[in-house]
C-alpha cells in the first residue's frame, strides 16, 4: 500500500505542472508560425483531403465525349465574370462569341471536359502557379469562374436532354471541383504518410494522456486520503492527544479500581486470618518499614512503593499475564478462542460454529452468540499488543 | 466618306488593347471568389479550427469522465451530443469521441490487465465483432455525410435517441430497483429501532449488548465508504443472473470459450428435502447431476458475444457510445459471467476496436478534431478520478438515478435538436421555432450535466471536509 503525504501531493502537482506545460508547447508557434494544434489539424485537414476525388472514374467516363461537338449559350450574372469566363474558355481551345453578357460557345464537348478536369485536378495537387500562369489570374478566382461555366454548361445540358452529360458535368462539379477547391488550403497526402502522421500524433497524445492520468491519480488518491487529510488539518494531532488523555483516564481508573480491590482484598484477609496474618506480617515485615494501619493508606503506599506483603494479592492482578497462563485461561472460553481471524476464510468457516459444540457443548451454549458476533476481537487484541 | 488608314486603324487597334487588356485584368481581379463553393451544405466545408475550443471540450470530457467512473466506462453518450451542440458536425464528434475512447480505454485497459481482470480470448474474439460492426457503421454513416452532411446529423441524432431509449431501458429500471431495495432496507432499519425503544420501555435488559453494533451499522460515514465497493472502477459487484443464462450456457452452439459465471444451481440445505419425483424427471435430475459434474456452466458459446460486439460496434461508430452499459448488462445478466473480468475484457475490447476504427477509419479520413480530443481526453482524465473518489460516498441508487436524468436530459436535448437538423437538411421549420428548440435543448442538456457534476463535485467536497475533522467520542469531547 503506498502512503500518501505531502511528498506525493507535491509529485502529483510537478506531474500537473508539467503535463500541463506539455500541452502549453502545443500553443507555441513550432513551423511557419503554425503551433502544434495548427500543424496536427492541417495534417487531419490533408487526411480529409485524402478522401480522394474519382479523377480516374471520370476520365473514364469522358472518352464517349472526346470528339463530340458541341454548342451552347452561357449567360453569366455580371460583365466581370463574363470577361474571365471567355479568357478561360477561349484558353481551353473553344470558340466563344460574347453578346453581351451571354456567350455561345462551340467546340469539343469532351476535350472541353477534359482540360477543365486536368485544372481541377492541379487545384487538387495544390499546383496553383500553373493554374495562374495558365489564365492570368488566381487559381481561386479561375476555378471559381469554372465552378460557374460547369453549372451554366450542365443547365444547357438539361435543357439540351443531354442527360448523360449534365450527370457527367455535375459530378465533375460535386466530386472533384468542389473537394479540390474546398479544402485547397490542405496539401495533398499520401495514404502511407497519412497513417504514420496518424500513428505519430496518437503516441504523443498517449504518452500526454498518461502523464496527465498519473497526476490526477497521485493528486486524487492524495487528497482524499483519510490520513493524509487529518495530518494535514491537524485533526490527527488532536484524536492522539484525545486518545493519549483517554489512556491516562483509563489508567488513572484502573489504578483507582486496583486500590479499591486490594483494600477490600487485604481487610478480608485481615478479618478472616487475623492471627496467622499477624504473624505472618511479624515474620516478614522489615524492621524499617511501618505499614500504614487503614486500607487507603496503604493502597497509596502501594502505589509508590509496592513491596510489601499485605499487597500480594493486588500484585497478583497487576502483574502481565503470560502468554501461557492467558491461554490456559482462553480455554475456558471456548467462544473467545475458537473463532480465527476473520481474513481468513476456510478456518473461520469450518471452525468457529464446530468446535464448542464438540468441546463443550453444554458450558460454552451461552458464550456461543458473544463468540459468533464478535469474530474479529482476537485480531484487534494482537494488533495493539 | 474618309475611310481610317490602315496606319490610323493599327493604332487605333493598340491603343483599344491596351485599354481593354489591363481592364480584363482589373475585372479578373475585382472577382472576389468565395471561400467554399457548392452547397452551404456540402461535406467538404472544413471544420472550424478550434471548434468549441479546448476548455469547452475539457469541461464535456470531465461530465464525460464522471459518468465514466459511475457507469463502468463509456461517456460517449454525452459527448457526442454535447459536441452536436456546441456546433461540430455529427461525423467530427463522433470521430472524436472514439479516438477519446481509444486512449481512455487503452489506459484503463492496462491498469484492468494489471489486475488481471481480462479474458484474453474473448476480448480478441470480441473485438473482431466490434470492428467488423464499426467498420460498417463507418461506411454508412461516412455515405451519408458525403451525401449530405446535413441529414447525417439527423441520422446521427436519431441513432443516439433510439440507442439512448435502449440504455434507458435498462438504465431506469435498474435505478428502480436499487431505491427499491434501499427504501425497503431504511424500513428495516426504522422497523428495528423502533423495536429496540419498544423494548427499553417495557425494560429489556437485552438492548446494551445490542447496542453496540448498532451504533456501528447508523455510523453514516462507515456505509457511504462500504458503498463505495459498488462503484464501477473500484470493484464490480457480481449481478444476479437472469434465468436465461443457464440455457445460454448450456445452449448447444460451438465453438465454445470458457468464462468464470455466476451461475449456480441451487444447493439444497440439511433441513430441505426433495419434494416426490416421478422416475422421468429423476433421469433429468441425474443427467444435470452428471452435466454439474462436469462443470455445466463454464463456457459460453461464442457466436451470441460475437453477434453482440457486432451490434455494439455497428452503433458505436454512428453514435460514438462503446455500448458497454449494454454489454455489460447482457454479459453479466444475459450470460451470467463474472462483473469484474468482463469489465476488463470489454475494456480492451474497446481499446482495441476503437483503435482500429481510428486508425483505419475515422481518423484516417480526417474525421477527427485535434482540439476536441485533447480538450476531451483530458477532461476525461481527471473525471475519472474525480468520480471515482466522488461516487464512494454517494449510496449507488442515487448514482443510478443520476445517470437516468442524464440519459434522459440527453435524449431530450436530441429531440429538440432534430427540428434545427431538419431546417438544416432542407426541412420547411421556422427559423424562430428551430432556434428555440436548439437553445432549449442545448439548457436541459447543461441542467442535467451540472445537476450531475454538482452532486458528485459536493459528495467529494463534503467528505474531504468531513475527513479532516478529528473524531472524538463524548467522552473525550
Amino acid at each position: 500500500m503506498m502512503k500518501y503525504s505531502i511528498k506525493t501531493l507535491f509529485a502529483s502537482l510537478l506531474l500537473l505542472f508539467l503535463s500541463i506545460g506539455a500541452l502549453g508547447t502545443m500553443y507555441l508557434p513550432l513551423e511557419d508560425g503554425k503551433n502544434s494544434f495548427e500543424i496536427m489539424e492541417n495534417t487531419f485537414n490533408s487526411l480529409r483531403k485524402g478522401i480522394t476525388p474519382p479523377f480516374d472514374e471520370l476520365n473514364v467516363a469522358n472518352r464517349a465525349n472526346l470528339g463530340k461537338s458541341f454548342s451552347a449559350n452561357l449567360t453569366f450574372s455580371n460583365r466581370r465574370m463574363t470577361e474571365a469566363a471567355t479568357r478561360i474558355l477561349l484558353r481551353n481551345k473553344l470558340m466563344v462569341t460574347p453578346k453581351g453578357r451571354t456567350l455561345k460557345i462551340q467546340g469539343d464537348l469532351g476535350y472541353t471536359l477534359k482540360y477543365l478536369m486536368d485544372d481541377v485536378h492541379q487545384l487538387y495537387l495544390n499546383g496553383n502557379k500553373k493554374i495562374e500562369n495558365k489564365y492570368g489570374m488566381s487559381s481561386t478566382q479561375s476555378m471559381f469562374v469554372v465552378d460557374r461555366i460547369l453549372k451554366k454548361l450542365a443547365i444547357s445540358m438539361k435543357s439540351k436532354r443531354m442527360t448523360a452529360q449534365e450527370k457527367l458535368i455535375n459530378k465533375i462539379r460535386f466530386e472533384e471541383l468542389v473537394p479540390a477547391y474546398n479544402l485547397r488550403s490542405a496539401p495533398p497526402i499520401h495514404i502511407n504518410s497519412g497513417f504514420t502522421y496518424l500513428s505519430i500524433g496518437t503516441f504523443a497524445l498517449l504518452m500526454l494522456t498518461l502523464l496527465w492520468d498519473l497526476a490526477n491519480l497521485l493528486f486524487f488518491r492524495t487528497v482524499t486520503d483519510i490520513s493524509f487529510l487529518k495530518k494535514m488539518s491537524g485533526a490527527a494531532k488532536i484524536e492522539n492527544k484525545a486518545a493519549f488523555i483517554k489512556k491516562q483516564k483509563a489508567r488513572k481508573k484502573k489504578a483507582e479500581a486496583l486500590a479499591k480491590k486490594a483494600a477490600t482484598a487485604t481487610a478480608d484477609v485481615k478479618k478472616g486470618k487475623e492471627g496467622p496474618a499477624k504473624e505472618k506480617a511479624k515474620k516478614n515485615k522489615p524492621p524499617t518499614t511501618a505499614t500504614p494501619k487503614n486500607p487507603e493508606a496503604k493502597s497509596a503506599n502501594k502505589k509508590t512503593a509496592g513491596t510489601t506483603t499485605e499487597s500480594k494479592p493486588a500484585k497478583a492482578i497487576e502483574k502481565p499475564v503470560s502468554p501461557k497462563k492467558a491461554q490456559s485461561k482462553a480455554s475456558q472460553k471456548p467462544s473467545e478462542k475458537v473463532i480465527p481471524p476473520a481474513g481468513n476464510k476456510k478456518t473461520a468457516g469450518k471452525s468457529a460454529p464446530s468446535k464448542p459444540k464438540q468441546a463443550t457443548p453444554k458450558v460454552a451454549k451461552p458464550a456461543k452468540p458473544a463468540a459468533v458476533d464478535k469474530p474479529p476481537a482476537p485480531k484487534k487484541g494482537k494488533v495493539k499488543d | 466618306m474618309n475611310y481610317l488608314s490602315d496606319r490610323r486603324l493599327l493604332f487605333f487597334l493598340i491603343v483599344i488593347a491596351a485599354i481593354l487588356i489591363p481592364a480584363a485584368g482589373i475585372c479578373a481581379d475585382t472577382i472576389i471568389p468565395p471561400q467554399y463553393i457548392g452547397n452551404t451544405n456540402n461535406p467538404y466545408i472544413l471544420p472550424d479550427g478550434p471548434g468549441p475550443g479546448f476548455l469547452l471540450s475539457a469541461a464535456i470530457g470531465l461530465v464525460a469522465g464522471m459518468l465514466s467512473a459511475t457507469i463502468g466506462a463509456g461517456g460517449g453518450l454525452i459527448v457526442v451530443p454535447a459536441l452536436m451542440s456546441a456546433g461540430i458536425s455529427g461525423i467530427y464528434a463522433v470521430g472524436s469521441e472514439i479516438f477519446r475512447l481509444f486512449l481512455f480505454s487503452a489506459i484503463e485497459a492496462v491498469r484492468m490487465g494489471l489486475n488481471k481482470r481480462i479474458n484474453y480470448k474473448m476480448a480478441l474474439i470480441m473485438t473482431g465483432g466490434t470492428a467488423a460492426g464499426g467498420f460498417a457503421g463507418f461506411s454508412l454513416s461516412s455515405s451519408i455525410f458525403l451525401a449530405d452532411p446535413a441529414g447525417a446529423d439527423v441520422f446521427i441524432s436519431a441513432m443516439i435517441i433510439f440507442w439512448l431509449i435502449i440504455y434507458s431501458f435498462i438504465i431506469i429500471p435498474d435505478f428502480k430497483e436499487a431505491s427499491h431495495k434501499y427504501a425497503l432496507e431504511l424500513l428495516r432499519k426504522e422497523n428495528a429501532e423502533k423495536e429496540k425503544e419498544a423494548a427499553i420501555q417495557t425494560g429489556s435488559s437485552q438492548n446494551a449488548e445490542e447496542a453496540p453494533p448498532q451504533k456501528g451499522n447508523a455510523d453514516t460515514p462507515q456505509t457511504g465508504k462500504t458503498s463505495a465497493k459498488d462503484s464501477a472502477l473500484i470493484s464490480f459487484p457480481d449481478e444476479e443472473p437472469w434465468e436465461i443464462a443457464r440455457t445460454i450456457r448450456t445452449m448447444k452452439l460451438p465453438p465454445y470459450i470458457n468464462f468464470p459465471t455466476t451461475v449456480k444451481d441451487k444447493v439444497l440445505g440439511a433441513d430441505e428435502e426433495l419434494a416426490d419425483t416421478n422416475p422421468d424427471d429423476m433421469e433429468e435430475a441425474a443427467k444435470i447431476a452428471d452435466l454439474s459434474e462436469a462443470q455445466p456452466y463454464a463456457r459460453i458459446p461464442v457466436l451470441p458475444a460475437l453477434l453482440l460486439a457486432t451490434v455494439g460496434g455497428f452503433f458505436m461508430a454512428l453514435t460514438g457510445s462503446a455500448g458497454i452499459v449494454l454489454s455489460f448488462t447482457v454479459l453479466t445478466k444475459g450470460f451470467g459471467c463474472v462483473a469484474a473480468i468482463v469489465a476488463g475484457t470489454d475494456l480492451v475490447r474497446l481499446a482495441l476496436s476503437s483503435g482500429a476504427l481510428t486508425m483505419g477509419a475515422f481518423g484516417l479520413n480526417g474525421f477527427i478534431n485535434i482540439y476536441c480530443i485533447t480538450g476531451l481526453i483530458a477532461g476525461t482524465m481527471t473525471g475519472i478520478h474525480l468520480g471515482g473518489k466522488a461516487i464512494r460516498y454517494i449510496e449507488p441508487y442515487r448514482l443510478k438515478g443520476l445517470v437516468s436524468l442524464v440519459v434522459i436530459s440527453v435524449i431530450i436535448n436530441r429531440l429538440l435538436a432534430l427540428p434545427g437538423q431538419l431546417k438544416k437538411a432542407g426541412a420547411d421549420i421556422s427559423y424562430g421555432l428551430s432556434t428555440t428548440l436548439d437553445q432549449s435543448a442545448l439548457y436541459i442538456m447543461i441542467i442535467g450535466m451540472v445537476i450531475f457534476c454538482g452532486w458528485l463535485f459536493y459528495a467529494l467536497v463534503r467528505d474531504i471536509i468531513r475527513d479532516t475533522k478529528p473524531i472524538l467520542d463524548e467522552e473525550t469531547k
